[in-house]
C-alpha cells in the first residue's frame, strides 16, 4: 500500500518525531514541528501515519514498563534465528518444488557441497557452531582444516553467523569467505555475502569483517555497513534501497526501491521471466514482500501502483502500466 | 478486490469444493512437517477459517494447494511468535510482587498487544529495538538511552529514525 505523501515528506515527519521525542527538546522544537505539520495537508497525513505505531506502543503502557520491556526483549531472544528458520524451513518444500524444474547450472549440484535451487532457502549448522544459510539459487563449499575455516561462495548469496569453534584443539581457527573478487575474514560476526555479476556485496550485521583485496591494506567493515567489492576496490554503500539479509527471515524489505530493481530482485526467487516495462520502471516502492508468496506480492503491487501484471503461460510475467 | 463480486451461492460452492478437494491433503502436508497429528488438524482448521474470510480470492484460485500451504505457513509463524511472546511475558512477570501482577483476565488482550508490537519491531537490530522500547515504554530521554547502551546521542537519534521508519514500512507491508 502506498501512502499519499512523497518520500521526502515521510523523511521530514520522521525527523520531527525523532526531535520532539528526545526528552530534552526546547519549546521552539515543538513550535517548529507544529508549524511544519500545519504547512501542508501532506505533512499532517505523514505525521498521523507515524502516530499509528505510537498508539500501538501506548497500548502496552497499561503494563508496568519493566514487564513490557522484558517481554519484548525476551521474545526476540527466545525467537532466535535458528528457531525462526525451522519454521520458515517449511517453505522450502512447499513453494519451491511445485515450480518448474529448470536447473540453470546443473554442474553446481555436483560440484558444490551446499546448493539451493531457485526459490529454495536452506540453513545448515556447521561443526564449529557456525550457522550457514543459503539464499535462492546459491552454491557454496565448506572447507575446514586444522588451521582455518573456509567457505567458498560459488554463486548466489549466503548469510553466516560464525560459531565459537570451541571444539578446535589449537584455539579458534580464522574464518574466511572467498568470492570471485575478494577474500573476507570474519571476526566473530554475522554477515551477508552476495556474489553478483563481476562484484561481491558484503553486509555486516554484527562484529567486523575484513576485506582483503589483491592489492593494498585490508578494509575493516563494521556492523551496519554495506560494501561493494569489485576486482580492484571496495566501496561503502550508503543508500541501500532494500535490507540485504531480509531473505534470511523470508522477506524482501524495500525502501523507496525502483520498480525495475524490485522486479529484478524478486525474479531471483522464482522461475521464468519477470520483467518491468520501461514506462513504469522508475516508480518507487516501499514494503515488505514475502518471498514465498511472490505472485501474491505482485498482485499487491497492482493495487498500490498504477500498474498491472501481465502473464503469458507460467513462464513470462511483465509489470506494465495500468 | 474483484471487479464484480461473484454471488454468494457461488462462493459457498467454491469454498465447499476447496475444502472437500484439499482438506485431507492439507492435513497430511502439515502432519508430515509438524510430526504432530493434533496440531496439523488444528492448523488445517484455522487455515480454512481464514479462507472463509477471503471468498473473493477463492473464486479466482489457480493453485489452491500452494495457496493453502502458504496460508498455513503464515498462521504457523504467527502462532510461533505468539508463543514466544507469551513465554517471555511469563518470564517477565514471574518475579513481580503480587500487587503489580497484571490481572489474569487482562492477559489475553495484553498478549495480543505485545504480539502486535513484537511483529512490528521484527527485524530491527537489537540496539535499535532496545533504544526504541526504552524511549516509548520507559519514557527515557535520548541522553539516558545513550548512556544505557554506551553509544552517542546522535546514534540514538539514528536508531529512533530507523525504528520509526521500520514500523511504518511494516504497517504498509503488502
Amino acid at each position: 500500500m502506498q501512502a499519499e505523501f512523497a518520500p521526502q515528506v515521510l523523511d521530514q515527519a520522521i525527523y520531527w518525531l525523532v526531535k520532539t521525542q528526545s526528552g530534552a527538546a526546547e519549546p521552539q522544537v515543538f513550535t517548529a514541528c507544529e508549524q511544519w505539520r500545519a504547512a501542508d495537508p501532506a505533512h499532517e497525513a505523514a505525521w498521523q501515519a507515524l502516530q499509528m505505531t505510537e498508539t500501538t506502543l501506548r497500548q502496552a503502557s497499561v503494563l508496568p514498563a519493566r514487564v513490557a520491556l522484558d517481554t519484548l526483549a525476551g521474545s526476540a531472544r527466545l525467537r532466535s534465528r535458528r528457531q525462526a528458520l525451522k519454521v520458515l524451513g517449511l517453505g522450502m518444500l512447499g513453494a519451491g518444488a511445485g515450480a518448474l524444474a529448470l536447473q540453470q547450472q546443473p554442474w553446481r549440484s555436483f560440484a558444490a557441497d551446499y546448493v539451493t535451487r531457485v526459490g529454495e532457502r536452506r540453513a545448515f549448522n556447521l561443526l564449529d557452531g557456525t550457522r550457514l544459510q543459503l539464499n535462492t539459487d546459491s552454491a557454496a563449499d565448506v572447507l575446514f582444516t586444522g588451521q582455518q575455516r573456509l567457505v567458498v561462495l560459488r554463486d548466489g548469496e549466503i548469510f553466516i553467523r560464525t560459531g565459537q569453534d570451541s571444539a578446535a584443539t589449537s584455539g579458534r581457527r580464522p574464518f574466511w569467505v572467498h568470492t570471485r573478487e575478494a577474500r573476507l575474514q570474519a571476526i566473530g560476526t554475522a554477515f551477508d555475502v552476495r556474489q553478483e555479476s563481476g562484484r561481491t556485496r558484503l553486509m555486516v550485521e554484527e562484529g567486523v569483517v575484513a576485506i582483503h583485496l589483491p592489492q593494498g591494506r585490508p578494509v575493516r567493515v563494521q556492523a551496519g555497513s554495506e560494501y561493494l567489492i569489485d576486482a580492484g576496490s571496495a566501496q561503502p554503500q550508503s543508500a541501500s534501497t532494500f535490507i540485504a539479509n531480509g531473505w534470511a527471515s523470508g522477506v524482501l524489505m524495500a525502501r523507496q526501491m525502483r520498480l525495475q530493481d524490485l522486479a529484478q530482485e524478486l525474479s531471483r526467487y522464482r522461475h521464468g521471466w519477470l520483467q518491468c516495462d520501461p514506462a513504469v520502471s522508475e516508480l518507487r516502492v516501499s514494503g515488505v514482500f514475502q518471498l514465498d508468496r511472490i505472485d501474491h506480492a505482485l498482485e499487491g503491487l497492482s493495487q498500490s501502483l498504477p500498474v498491472r501484471i501481465q502473464r503469458r503461460t507460467g513462464l513470462w510475467t511483465r509489470i506494465v502500466a495500468a | 478486490m474483484s471487479p464484480s463480486p461473484p454471488n454468494s451461492a457461488l462462493l459457498h460452492t467454491d469454498v465447499h469444493s476447496l475444502y472437500s478437494d484439499h482438506h485431507g491433503w492439507l492435513v497430511n502436508w502439515l502432519r508430515r512437517r509438524l510430526r504432530d497429528t493434533d496440531n496439523a488438524a488444528d492448523l488445517a482448521q484455522d487455515t480454512f477459517l481464514y479462507v472463509l474470510g477471503k471468498p473473493e480470492q477463492v473464486a479466482y484460485l489457480r493453485e489452491p494447494r500452494a495457496w493453502l500451504s502458504s496460508i498455513a505457513k503464515g498462521l504457523l509463524i504467527d502462532r510461533f511468535r505468539r508463543q514466544k511472546v507469551e513465554q517471555a511475558y511469563l518470564l517477565a512477570i514471574a518475579h513481580l510482587p503480587e500487587q503489580e501482577m497484571p490481572a489474569p483476565e487482562q492477559r489475553l488482550i495484553l498478549l495480543e498487544t505485545l504480539t502486535r508490537i513484537d511483529a512490528l519491531l521484527d527485524g530491527l537490530k537489537p540496539n535499535v529495538r532496545t533504544a526504541f522500547l526504552l524511549s516509548r515504554l520507559e519514557g527515557l530521554g535520548y541522553q539516558a538511552i545513550a548512556e544505557r547502551l554506551g553509544v552517542s546521542v546522535s546514534s540514538v537519534e539514528k536508531y529512533m529514525a530507523t525504528a520509526i521508519r521500520h514500523c511504518f514500512l511494516a504497517r504498509h507491508a503488502l
